[in-house]
């Protein structure tokens, strides 16, 4: 194939590999949106998705000088492509999910050409590049913002931890330069890292997990907090992190599972929903499930929670007048 | 009124634990009778101004307003936040008892409010005969000038009609203001009902149950609360008796005397259980007589003595719960000493072995010093707690 007809070819398509790669980021973001809830798409990647075209002359330098394909156009399966970056390597598991997915769904045909998992078990000894790679490609009939995505079109995605991404990010441009390959030195530095991230990345996971079994009583107690709230005011419950600020503080005062103080009392004091949704528009306190932790405490324990309230004292003191508390010392 | 019970032995299951993990106050909470100003809901407001005599002694007439107070949301919530850090439990507001009732009563007015329901007219009308009557109970010259804020809605739960006026005794202050990026001071010489209590008056009545009627008592099923700064010290009788009997026709409830007594054999009985060190125990024990005992109050009120000598939120907590159990006033009671007298005279101390330590209270704290102490160990190697007493004087006579 001449340069001239290849590049030609590649300049009329980019904007169906365009829609293409657009189409695929906007589906997995969907679905990741939908599998990750409550935690946001903002805080879940790391490095925002950006499909990137290859350059002209990159794709002739690969296409024909670097690479012997037997159809150079067709097998150069990263035309296009995009890379999602997360914390941990479990996130790149539910990413991998989401890609799955979209091939059930008759998107696209999905193939793994690069597992560091499966590297790492062919290549116990070696601490080298990671990351899970994808060429997802087009099945027939997809149009997608005007354009008529050609089958069978290929695009690469990349799904890696921020810490291998960190290491690639170092490595990429200067370790395979063929002289600093030379140096051993230096590639043993560079494994080492690796070394490093994969214990660092044990680490984490290990960590994650601790920290979310420590946090489960709190979360159980906000998780009845929100329904009872939900039901006694009709009100979607907000998820703002004063919620976990007042649980945190006040979780010692609090009642323990199955919570039936906090439900007798709010049962029993029926109006103070009521309070609630009459706030809703002026006092953000109010919008937030742990509200009622507050009433409750304002009862049972009234010294106790103004003694380490860690909100604004505004809102406990409107809690404790609700209740016909004096609140000021 | 509170039922009568034996002074010594109080229904006190004392499970309690006032160090670490707390599970007092965790039972049911009850519904108690003296939480009349939760759930309270401002319905209209209208305001007016009074005066001081003039020179002559003659009265000056009150300014009145015609028409009622829009308050946005956030200002009806501090207007709400006043009436219960003045009114609600733990405050200083005294429940009263209403004996004027006649034609011309402050308490017929608040009726006629609440029974004219939704009539602007008629609040209007009625809210300035009560501000007439309050103008016309000011007769010194020594009692300021004010606006008198007249307020009904609902109070408790279930929700029962309420009226009250307040006496906003307006002062000076300062607001900041923000004028092409400079922050500038701005002098207010009329401020009214910030939070500053001394500058304020509230009288309320809440028709709390409406079911009780009564031919012969027309305020059977009202309740009637005052909140005035003045009578939590020094001398009520004098400071704000037009006030509360002149204007609002209250007196102090006759059972003043059992209920100070109520409250030094349940506070009494709360120290004695606590999980509390014998030092610490003496030490409140002899807190209580000084509080009950204390020339400056006129008023007894739980909230107070547990922020001025019970220290701990945990214990604090404790015994509020402890006192709301038992049925005890969460408000300001009228101290009257006439019951307790006697119980106040004398401390005792009782050991093992029939030994005991008697002794006025008031010298308790300054001479007797008790401390619990490690005794000799016995011979499994136990060692037993014995007391120190130091007793600053000789002895002068023994039988």
């Amino acid at each position: 194939m001449k340069e001239a007809e290849l590049l030609a070819r590649w300049r009329a398509e980019k904007p169906l590999y365009e829609a293409w790669s657009d189409f695929i980021s906007q589906k997995v973001h969907e679905g990741l949106h939908a599998c990750i809830a409550p935690v946001s798409l903002d805080y879940f990647i790391k490095v925002p998705v950006k499909p990137r075209l290859k350059a002209d002359s990159t794709l002739v330098d690969k296409a024909l000088h670097r690479k012997k394909y037997a159809n150079p156009y067709e097998d150069l399966t990263d035309k296009v492509g995009m890379r999602f970056v997360v914390l941990l390597t479990t996130d790149i598991k539910k990413v991998c999910e989401v890609i799955e997915a979209g091939a059930g769904q008759g998107f696209w045909e999905a193939s793994k050409d690069r597992d560091y998992e499966k590297e790492r078990l062919d290549k116990p000894l070696e601490f080298s590049y990671q990351s899970v790679h994808y060429v997802l490609r087009a099945k027939a009939g997809l149009i997608h913002q005007g354009a008529q995505i050609p089958e069978g079109a290929a695009c690469e995605v990349q799904i890696r931890t921020l810490l291998q991404h960190a290491h690639s990010e170092l490595t990429h441009d200067t370790l395979y330069k063929p002289k600093t390959t030379a140096q051993p030195e230096v590639k043993r530095t560079v494994a080492k890292s690796m070394a490093l991230i994969e214990a660092t990345d044990e680490f984490f996971e290990k960590a994650i997990k601790d920290l979310d079994e420590a946090a489960r009583p709190g979360r159980e107690l906000l998780a009845f907090l929100a329904k009872l709230y939900e039901n006694g005011t009709k009100v979607a419950p907000g998820q703002e992190l004063s919620n976990q600020i007042v649980i945190d503080t006040c979780f010692n005062l609090a009642p323990q599972a199955p919570y039936k103080e906090i439900g007798d009392f709010l049962q029993a004091k029926g109006f103070i929903f009521d309070k609630i949704k009459e706030r809703l528009t002026t006092r953000h306190f109010f919008t937030q499930p742990v509200v009622l932790l507050a009433y409750y405490l304002a009862q049972a324990k009234p010294a106790q929670v103004k003694d380490i309230w860690p909100l604004d004292r505004d809102d406990l003191a409107l809690v404790f007048s609700d209740l016909g508390k004096k609140f000021e010392d | 009124m509170l039922n009568r019970r034996p002074d010594s032995e109080v229904s006190f299951a004392c499970t309690m634990c006032f160090g670490g993990a707390i599970s007092v106050a965790q039972g049911s909470i009850k519904t108690n009778r003296a939480m009349a100003f939760e759930n309270l809901t401002i319905g209209r407001i209208i305001i007016h101004e009074i005066f001081r005599l003039n020179e002559d002694r003659t009265m000056v007439d009150p300014h009145y307003g015609n028409g009622l107070i829009q308050l946005d949301a956030e200002a009806k919530d501090a207007l709400q936040k006043r009436i219960t850090e003045a009114l609600g439990s733990s405050s200083h507001g005294v429940e009263m008892s209403i004996q004027d009732s006649g034609a011309q009563s402050a308490w017929l007015a608040a009726k006629n409010i609440i029974d004219a329901a939704g009539n602007n007219a008629q609040f209007i009308a009625l809210s300035q005969t009560i501000t007439a009557k309050l103008a016309a109970s000011q007769t010194t010259k020594v009692v300021p000038g004010g606006i008198v804020v007249v307020i009904d809605g609902t109070a408790g739960h279930p929700a029962r009609p309420f009226v009250c006026a307040i006496k906003a005794e307006p002062h000076p202050g300062f607001i900041k203001k923000e004028e092409n990026g400079q922050l500038l001071l701005e002098y207010l010489k009329e401020l009214i009902l910030t939070p500053e209590a001394k500058l304020y008056k509230i009288g309320a009545f809440i028709h709390a149950d409406p079911a009780q009627v009564d031919p012969q008592q027309p305020t059977a099923g009202w309740r009637a609360f005052l909140f005035d700064d003045l009578i939590t010290k020094g001398n009520r009788l004098g400071a704000a008796h037009y006030f509360y009997s002149t204007f609002l026709g209250l007196v102090f409830p006759s059972n003043s005397a059992f209920q100070t007594k109520e409250f030094h054999t349940l506070t009494k009985t709360f120290i004695k259980s606590a999980n509390i060190d014998e030092e610490r125990r003496s030490d409140l024990l002899n807190a209580l007589t000084a509080y009950l005992k204390a020339d400056q109050i006129a008023t007894i009120q739980v909230g107070v003595f547990s922020d001025t000598y019970l220290g701990t939120p945990e214990l604090k907590d404790a015994y509020t719960h402890y006192m709301e159990q038992n049925e005890f006033p969460v408000q300001a009671i009228h101290k009257d000493l006439s019951e307790v007298a006697p119980a106040l005279k004398k401390r005792k101390i009782t050991f093992g072995h029939n030994i005991s330590l008697t002794a006025p209270p008031e010298e308790f704290e300054g001479l007797v010093r008790i401390q619990a102490i490690d005794g000799d160990a016995d011979e499994h190697g136990q060692v037993p707690k014995w007391t120190q007493i130091t007793i600053r004087d000789r002895i002068r006579e023994q039988e």
